[in-house]
């Protein structure tokens, strides 16, 4: 039959023809991913990593707006400009990076809170993804709002999100909190989540408490955050790890690119016989920089160096804090000394070996108070804390320890969001010292 | 499901084709095709015959012969483009010859040249209501040039046709019609070849420094197979191509060999290539200090002067029942840059079979090989030419112990000479064109068309950089990425003429369009390499990366055309377009057009008129039209959100690509405007609106003078670009159709016989195009792309931005404290690449039968060049003007130290005039006496000596306006950086006609 050839031909490319739905095979659909059990799972291990490869993004604006960190001359001038407190144009990198990367997370968490549900998960694993995606929601909020003065709390597939005051970010960071207990103690989250998905080194149960304690005390929730720090168990570490393939961003910034490195001063400005704790935090080498020497990181000197989410010294901080303000100054010098003579294992890094201060130097409220703080710039040097400790202690202004008290809105926001409320403007005199909130 | 329907009806309408054999008596007709003035055999005439699918050219004798003609009365018509069509009447028998000569006339109107492309079916140019270019393929095969692009420079209206670099093997060419009609999704034609849709793309493969590839796959035909080529600019007459052919279409015709006995054509040909200019560098004999050095020009040692070698045979023939053309070619090229080489084999063969009187099955392959070793030049640090302008000339770079030095001016800069000699960068092209195609007529009125086309080709880019050459590289690096593209198309069309009284012809045509396309590139690359060995395999530390893009587009057609007495022609039709690319929400577009030709002259009261007096010949067209633009392969997922790969704790995740998906994406769409009326639309469905293009052919002294002149008038909507997103949603994008660009312009085409006796011709043809491209609306912020061209609305696509001198009240140049000048702060517009105007003037004399000669100028007005390279020039003090700031203090052309640097940043002074004249191409012909060629028992003997890019007139002081260092992206055009001039060619050739 010879005139079926060409009917034949044209047949079946006209049948093939019909489907114009054409998958990408570069990359999986948001349909891949959030109907299917593989994909949910790839996307809870995917948020672990997203949160990792933004540790930095926290840990180097306040860095170098305060005394931690120094732009080295190789660093692109952005770099120099905050470090040097020049005029903080919107489009740097230390302005737009936290803010996307952290919003990227958040968007991870909430594809898993919306949707992990519907998928045949088995009870413990969905547990367990669920709690992490309350938990890393929770902490990217939370680090959002000690960058900028007002955030979006509600971005889910909102075109123009709008902003909230820091108390309503707080609240909502406590209560994700809150959910992340919740549910990991209503399941336990079973081997599969273990095995599978949990990051290696991440202690849920522990981190979650470290947080509610960290939160609560930003908040001033003195009960809660000594509840909280109570809960921990300071025998355990929680890292987030890193390897060749997901590298350690602060390596990455520090080391490979190079821009960003501890200031020499540190060492400089540290107790006598602070060294072990110095050690562990800095590698003298006086590196001439930006604006000051500076030296390289000991702890991330390599890819797959991890970084700890919060440090037991911390935890023992806020304790002791929270003790001060309920007035029990026995108990608050007795935690600060904790502090000062941790001296254990691996978990207990870093370790400062000092001696306890006599009572006489800590028997009044702003003695303990001045060494507490004292010994949160040492104990938790480029954790990214530091810029909210010179807020609360208002030292803000032109040569305070900040010279500003929020990062200015992201132009990737302003330029396509309507919401986005005013640049905060640093502090001129004289209004100083600033009142940040 | 909404797809199945018409896809349904067409299987049934293919369904009802019938019985294809139906016994009928033939006859054959021959005869011999003459020049009435000089009554020497015309060439590559097509004749065809009145009502019936029969076609046939005829041989380099003249003759012709066509096969199997059924019997009875048939009208037998000549036509080549330069001659009146001729006509007469022959009676068939069966089993008998019929005899039919043709004399044709020069003329310089093209009324009667049939066209095809755009038109469902060979169409006469009378009753298209836009204007087309033909161009022979004789023209193109004679030229120097060695792309099939670069050898239509000058001979289209409307077209501007630019060579980006001098590399060997075609050097990247570009062709706008009427100018750009997108932003990020390509401007480049829609290539067509015998019927099937091609891939032209040049995407970067290996970072060679000019974020293209230096070749466009174009480059892989063989000019030398080129029957004709036909081009149509814009969406008017596009229409019937739908979504992809915003850009125009550009469709070439391959040789299909005619009835005859056996022609043998060989050809060689050899080519010189020349540096025409060279950059006057700074060899001022002493340093700033006045101590005595030595300064070198490397450009002595970076160029050399190439070579070409072109040698081709075809041979063609065939009966009544078939005919064929097999040609082959062989080039092998020498770059002017040392060790940059092209080499191309190619073989074509084409077969026409009559299988039945009412059946014809045409196949054509096109095998191609070709192999290129090319040098990195441009932005690439490791360029050739770049490491001439970077580096001061009192340098040396000569080793040293068998020892390259470094490069002084940083580790990821190259010794040029190590470059050349030890770095490898070669590209091998495999490719194959196929094509089947099925033609039933049935009846004499009736056709139905089947093609099915396939265009595939391996592509494999690779780089050598040896161990301890690069300190940026220091253990070396080798990378090897292989590209795999296939195209599958599969088109049929039915056409339907039929009469309706004695004044009214009807044409009717209904076609399919399906186009399969995949992309498919796998990288390796390694560093650590061996100290030898080149492969990736020699390498320590591997890389590999995968990438797949799949296309599918289909589309259905209809189209009528009401002839009116053989004078007013009315063309309707309607394209329906759907995209894998576009969104499922805006999948099914529509593409209207709409054209009217009236040929006034063809009225009885025409010949009594004023204007019957003016005019030999008057014809008045217009069209309307609507055609669309896919986005481009890099961008072919836009409409789906995806996720990439993110690793924790060794194991594998995912999250949200930055990048949102778009689900109602849609095709650019170009249309052109009478009025504008809805500018100010700020929906985000822009209103539909017209194409236009208007325009008159009219003929003067008995059709020997000929004038085209077209307005169009377009507007391209739905401009796809990325729209930045609120990045608190946890993504960046959106890739959105935004943003609305028009084009508008006016292109004029003049042909003359300015002398036509027994013994000499002479003829002249001037293009003149005008276009005026400006951004109308762009929903997103201004921005820049490569180094200064910008898009911002009001402003033509790609203007120059950047930032311009400080002047006092009197206009002239600020200086600072130390008398160098200062730089604004801001940036404002300092140039526009795109040029005024660009006309082109081909003169060609035929002296008796055995000399010709043809030359060709073209150029472009009013278009400027940012010429980066003498920024770097200033900035590194290697230039001619980096000599007067080293001049002794008080000499009148002392520039203060520090003049040339201070300026580097200050963009006006590196945007200089780049409007050109170019003596483009020379060749003279010599054909040898019959008597001698009868005596070699030949039948022809040619001798050629032409030249190419001989001369140019312009202000511009670098090597040339005309290259462009992005190759051929659609905004980032007329920069000048360290790319490979274009050489001067001079070429010797010969071909045997056996």
């Amino acid at each position: 039959m010879r005139t079926r050839l060409p009917l034949w031909l044209a047949g079946t490319t006209l049948v093939t023809a019909c489907n114009l739905d054409l998958t990408n095979p570069n990359a999986p659909t948001e349909q891949d991913i959030l109907t299917t059990r593989e994909g949910i799972v790839a996307l809870a291990v995917g948020l672990q990593a997203r949160y990792g490869a933004g540790m930095a993004d926290f840990v180097y604006p306040g860095g170098l707006v305060t005394d931690e960190l120094g732009a080295t001359l190789a660093a692109l001038p952005s770099y120099k400009d905050v470090e040097a407190g020049n005029d903080m144009i919107n489009t740097f990198d230390a302005v737009e990076t936290p803010w996307r990367s952290h919003y990227r997370t958040i968007k991870t968490a909430d594809d898993l809170l919306n949707n992990a549900r519907n998928v045949t998960l088995g009870d413990s694993t969905l547990s367990g993804i669920l709690t992490i995606s309350y938990l890393f929601k929770a902490m990217s909020l939370g680090e959002l709002l000690q960058l900028y003065q007002r955030i979006p709390i509600t971005t889910y597939h909102v075109t123009a999100p709008t902003f909230v005051d820091r108390a309503t970010a707080l609240a909502t960071v406590l209560a994700l909190l809150d959910s992340a207990l919740t549910q990991y103690k209503a399941v336990n989250p079973g081997s599969e989540f273990n095995t599978s998905i949990r990051a290696a080194g991440l202690d849920v149960k522990n981190t979650i408490f470290a947080m509610q304690a960290r939160y609560e005390r930003i908040a001033g929730n003195d009960a809660a955050a000594l509840a909280a720090a109570d809960s921990v168990n300071l025998g355990v570490a929680s890292v987030m790890p890193f390897s060749d393939q997901a590298i350690n961003p602060i390596h990455d910034l520090s080391n490979r690119a190079g821009y960003v490195k501890p200031v020499d001063s540190l060492r400089l400005q540290a107790e006598a016989g602070d060294t072990l704790r110095i050690r562990y935090h800095v590698t003298v080498a006086a590196i001439t920089g930006n604006l000051q020497a500076l030296d390289n990181f000991t702890q991330y000197a390599s890819n797959s160096a991890p970084i700890p989410f919060y440090y037991p010294g911390e935890v023992m901080l806020i304790r002791a804090e929270a003790l001060l303000n309920q007035a029990d100054i026995p108990g608050a010098r007795a935690a600060v000394n904790a502090v000062r003579a941790k001296c254990g294992g691996a978990p207990n890094q870093p370790i400062a070996c000092l001696a306890p201060l006599a009572d006489t130097l800590l028997d009044t409220d702003p003695e303990i108070r001045a060494e507490i703080y004292r010994q949160r710039r040492f104990e938790l040097y480029a954790t990214g804390l530091r810029w909210e400790d010179a807020r609360r202690l208002g030292l803000v202004g032109a040569g305070s320890l900040a010279y500003r008290c929020w990062l200015v809105y992201p132009f990737s926001e302003r330029n396509v969001n309507p919401n986005v409320p005013p640049d905060p403007e640093p502090p001129q005199a004289p209004a100083f010292p600033a009142v940040c909130f | 499901m909404r797809l199945r329907p018409p896809c349904v009806a067409l299987l049934c309408c293919f369904a009802v084709a019938p019985a294809l054999v139906s016994a009928q008596e033939t006859g054959v007709v021959r005869g011999r095709v003459t020049d009435a003035a000089t009554g020497q055999p015309v060439p590559e005439v097509r004749i065809t015959v009145t009502g019936l699918s029969l076609e046939v050219t005829s041989g380099a004798n003249g003759e012709y012969l066509l096969p199997a003609v059924a019997t009875g009365p048939h009208e037998v018509v000549a036509r080549r483009v330069g001659f009146a069509a001729a006509r007469q009447t022959v009676e068939v028998a069966a089993e008998q010859t019929a005899v039919a000569d043709f004399t044709l006339r020069a003329v310089a109107v093209a009324l009667d040249a049939v066209v095809v492309t755009g038109a469902a079916a060979p169409t006469p140019t009378r009753v298209l209501g836009s204007s087309i270019s033909v161009v022979n393929g004789a023209d193109v095969a004679e030229s120097p040039a060695v792309t099939v692009d670069a050898a239509l420079q000058g001979m289209v209206a409307g077209a501007q046709i630019t060579q980006n670099s001098g590399n060997p093997g075609g050097g990247g060419v570009s062709v706008r019609l009427r100018g750009t009609s997108s932003i990020i999704s390509g401007s480049e034609p829609l290539y067509i070849v015998d019927g099937v849709i091609v891939d032209n793309s040049s995407d970067q493969l290996i970072d060679l420094g000019a974020r293209s590839n230096v070749q466009n796959r174009l480059a892989d035909l063989d000019p030398n197979d080129i029957d004709r080529i036909e081009v149509i600019r814009g969406a008017a007459a596009a229409a019937l191509y739908g979504s992809r052919a915003n850009n125009g279409v550009v469709q070439i015709f391959t040789k299909r060999g005619r009835a005859g006995t056996s022609q043998f054509t060989w050809q060689s040909r050899y080519t010189t290539e020349g540096v025409a200019r060279r950059l006057p560098m700074n060899l001022y004999p002493t340093d700033a200090a006045g101590n005595p050095v030595t300064r070198y020009d490397y450009q002595d040692r970076v160029f050399q002067s190439g070579r070409l070698l072109e040698n081709s045979l075809s041979i063609d023939g065939g009966d009544d029942r078939t005919t064929y053309y097999v040609g082959g070619s062989w080039t092998d090229e020498n770059g002017i840059i040392p060790n940059s080489a092209a080499s191309r084999k190619s073989g074509r063969v084409n077969l026409t079979q009559q299988l039945y009187p009412t059946l014809r099955l045409s196949l054509g392959a096109n095998y191609v090989n070709s192999h290129d070793e090319f040098e990195p030049n441009g932005e690439q640090t490791t360029g050739v030419i770049t490491a001439v302008l970077f580096t001061p000339t009192t340098f040396s770079f000569f080793p040293v112990n068998g020892v390259y030095p470094k490069a002084p001016t940083g580790a990821s800069f190259a010794n040029p000479l190590e470059v050349i000699d030890t770095w490898k960068a070669p590209q091998d092209v495999t490719r194959f064109f196929g094509s089947v195609q099925a033609r039933y007529t049935p009846r004499p009125e009736l056709a139905f068309e089947y093609t099915l086309g396939y265009d595939g080709y391996q592509q494999e880019v690779d780089q050598f950089i040896p161990r301890g050459s690069l300190s940026s590289e220091p253990t070396g690096r080798s990378t090897a990425i292989l590209r795999d593209s296939r195209i599958v198309n599969s088109d049929g069309v039915a056409t339907w003429a039929h009469r309706a009284g004695d004044r009214l012809e009807l044409n009717t045509a209904a076609g399919f369009n399906y186009t399969w396309q995949r992309i498919a590139t796998t990288t390796a690359a390694a560093t650590d390499l061996l100290p030898t060995g080149e492969l990736v395999s020699a390498g320590a530390v591997p890389f590999a990366g995968q990438g797949v893009v799949e296309l599918i587009t289909l589309g259905f057609y209809g189209q009528e055309t009401v002839n009116w007495r053989d004078r007013l022609y009315v063309t309707g039709a309607l394209r329906w377009d759907a995209s894998s690319t576009f969104g499922p929400s805006e999948r099914w577009q529509v593409f209207p057009k709409l054209s009217t030709s009236y040929v006034v002259s063809e009225e009885p009261w025409f010949a009594g008129s004023l204007p019957g007096r003016l005019f030999s010949s008057l014809r008045v067209r217009a069209a309307l039209g609507y055609a669309g633009n896919q986005p481009s392969s890099a961008n072919a997922y836009g409409n789906v959100d995806s996720y990439v790969k993110a690793v924790n704790s060794g194991r594998v995740g995912v999250v949200n690509s930055i990048t949102l998906g778009n689900s109602s994406l849609r095709p650019e769409r170009q249309r052109e405007l009478v009025n504008s009326i809805t500018l100010g639309n700020s929906s985000l469905r822009p209103e539909r609106q017209r194409e236009f293009e208007i325009g008159a052919d009219f003929g003067l002294r008995q059709n020997r003078v000929s004038i085209e002149a077209t307005y169009y008038n377009k507007l391209v909507k739905d401009l796809l670009l990325f729209r930045p997103l609120a990045t608190s949603t946890g993504y960046t994008q959106r890739f959105e159709n935004i943003g609305e660009m028009s084009n508008k312009g006016f292109e004029l085409l003049a042909r003359s016989i300015n002398l036509e006796t027994p013994r000499v011709r002479w003829a002249t043809t001037v293009t003149y195009s005008h276009n005026r491209n400006r951004i109308e609306r762009l929903n997103v912020d201004p921005f820049t792309l490569g180094y200064a061209n910008r898009v911002a609305v009001g402003q033509p696509v790609g203007f120059f931005y950047g930032r311009y001198y400080v002047r006092d009240a009197n206009g002239a140049i600020a200086l600072d404290s130390l008398g160098r000048p200062k730089g604004s702060v801001g940036s404002k517009n300092i140039g526009d690449p795109n040029p005024d105007w660009m006309a082109s003037l081909l003169n060609e004399v035929q002296l008796g039968r055995s000399l010709r000669l043809r030359v060709l100028f073209d150029g472009t007005v009013g278009n400027d060049v940012l010429n980066f390279s003498r920024r770097i020039l200033d900035i590194f003090a290697t230039g001619r003007d980096a000599e007067r700031e080293l001049l002794p203090f008080g000499d009148p052309n002392k520039l203060p130290a520090g003049y040339l640097f201070a300026r580097r940043n200050i963009f006006e002074e590196y945007v200089e005039d780049g409007s050109f004249v170019k003596l483009r191409e020379v060749s003279l012909t010599y054909r040898v006496a019959d008597a001698l060629a009868r005596q070699l028992r030949l039948r022809a003997v040619d001798v050629t000596l032409a030249g190419r890019n001989l001369h140019t007139w312009t202000h511009y002081t670098g090597y040339d306006p005309e290259m462009n260092l992005f190759g051929q992206r659609t905004v980032e055009r007329g920069n000048d950086f360290a790319t490979v001039p274009i050489p001067r060619t001079w070429t010797f050739g010969v071909r045997l006609t056996y």
